[in-house]
């Protein structure tokens, strides 16, 4: 039971947009993908996925959608939207960036 | 780009304004289908069922502000908090109808003062007189203790011997009876000097009688020109 806070901000966005970007999946099967991508390290609480994707899909970069799942019973999916693919990319743009950043600054050699 | 953004927005929005028992039941089945597979997950793991639904419901930091949280995503609970606090506001005061009584009044008396004020600044400080260089107007008066009018022989001197106006006019109102075909009408009669018309205005007067005169927004009924019992030449305008 993870806390948001153990991820860097603003990351769930992307991390979101990005499994969604694959495939159209309910919140369930979004929260089983993240822990099963990640080998378990990212763990967003069930807590804040849920308004994450409420925070989504009002700006209108994922979409629902009622269907049967797996076990036949109705699941809201959500899937990405032509708006949200590009937020993706611009997100992801903007990871590389940060991360390219600090990886540069924590690989620096003592004098 | 913004556009585009609005188009997914706003239905959203309105949806979740309009049809908000629809909103809220489907995300009750969208939270309790999760907790469903997560408590099943929970009973494969060995608890209890009772176990089982108390550590989904925990995974969740608590159904109700999962709920609250997904609301304010949403961005409406502005408005509803706004509605709720007008409809509890309207019960307390049904409820209190003395103090409601007071209130209204207390305001409405307020309102009512706060316009007669501005509607007087309005019409004579905001709004100056509809005459040209109506700065350069000035208004001569005696100390009250003279009496409150200008005796016309008096006014006649100080015509005649005006050297720093361009003019001086007279003028005296009074209240007459106005007959109209109907009822009588009580109507303001405006007994002016001759040389009233030294700008244009009077003339703007004569020419189109339900146009606004230069005196406030009242309307001149009918213009005569006759002199009075002392043999005084006036204007007379009746106005509404």
């Amino acid at each position: 039971m993870s806390r948001p806070s153990d991820l860097v901000q603003g990351t769930l966005d992307l991390l979101l947009l990005k499994i969604l970007a694959l495939e159209p999946l309910n919140g369930w099967s979004i929260s089983q993908r993240l822990k099963q991508v990640s080998g378990d390290v990212l763990q967003v609480s069930d807590g804040s996925l849920y308004p994450a994707l409420h925070k989504l899909e009002q700006a209108g970069w994922i979409a629902a959608e009622w269907k049967a799942s797996e076990n036949n019973r109705r699941a809201k999916f959500y899937s990405l939207t032509r708006l949200g693919r590009r937020q993706l990319e611009k997100e992801a743009a903007n990871w590389a960036r940060l991360s390219d950043a600090i990886s540069h600054v924590v690989q620096l050699e003592e004098a | 780009m913004r556009i585009e953004h609005w188009v997914y927005e706003i239905p959203l929005r309105l949806r979740s304004l309009f049809r908000r028992s629809r909103v809220e039941q489907e995300l009750d089945e969208e939270l309790q289908f999760h907790l469903d597979r997560k408590t099943e997950e929970y009973l494969a793991q060995g608890l209890t069922p009772a176990q089982a639904r108390k550590a989904a419901v925990r995974a969740m930091d608590g159904l109700t502000q999962c709920k609250e949280e997904c609301r304010e995503s949403r961005g409406l609970t502005l408005i509803e908090n706004a509605v709720q606090d007008i409809r509890y506001g309207l019960r307390v005061l049904r409820k209190s109808p003395g103090f409601t009584a007071v209130a209204v009044l207390t305001l409405a008396l307020g309102i009512g003062a706060n316009a007669v004020v501005f509607g007087i600044l309005n019409g004579l400080i905001l709004h100056p007189l509809n005459v040209p260089r109506s700065e350069s107007l000035y208004s001569i008066e005696r100390p009250v203790t003279f009496g409150e009018y200008q005796s016309y022989p008096d006014y006649v001197d100080l015509r005649d011997r005006n050297r720093s106006f361009d003019g001086l006019i007279a003028y005296s109102i009074s209240e007459v009876g106005l007959d109209t075909g109907n009822n009588p009408v009580r109507a303001w009669l405006y007994d002016v000097s001759t040389n009233y018309s030294m700008s244009s205005a009077c003339n703007r007067i004569s020419a189109a009688s339900s146009t606004p005169t230069m005196s406030m927004g009242r309307t001149a009924l009918r213009i005569s020109c006759s002199r009075t019992p002392i043999g005084t030449p006036i204007f007379r305008m009746i106005v509404e």
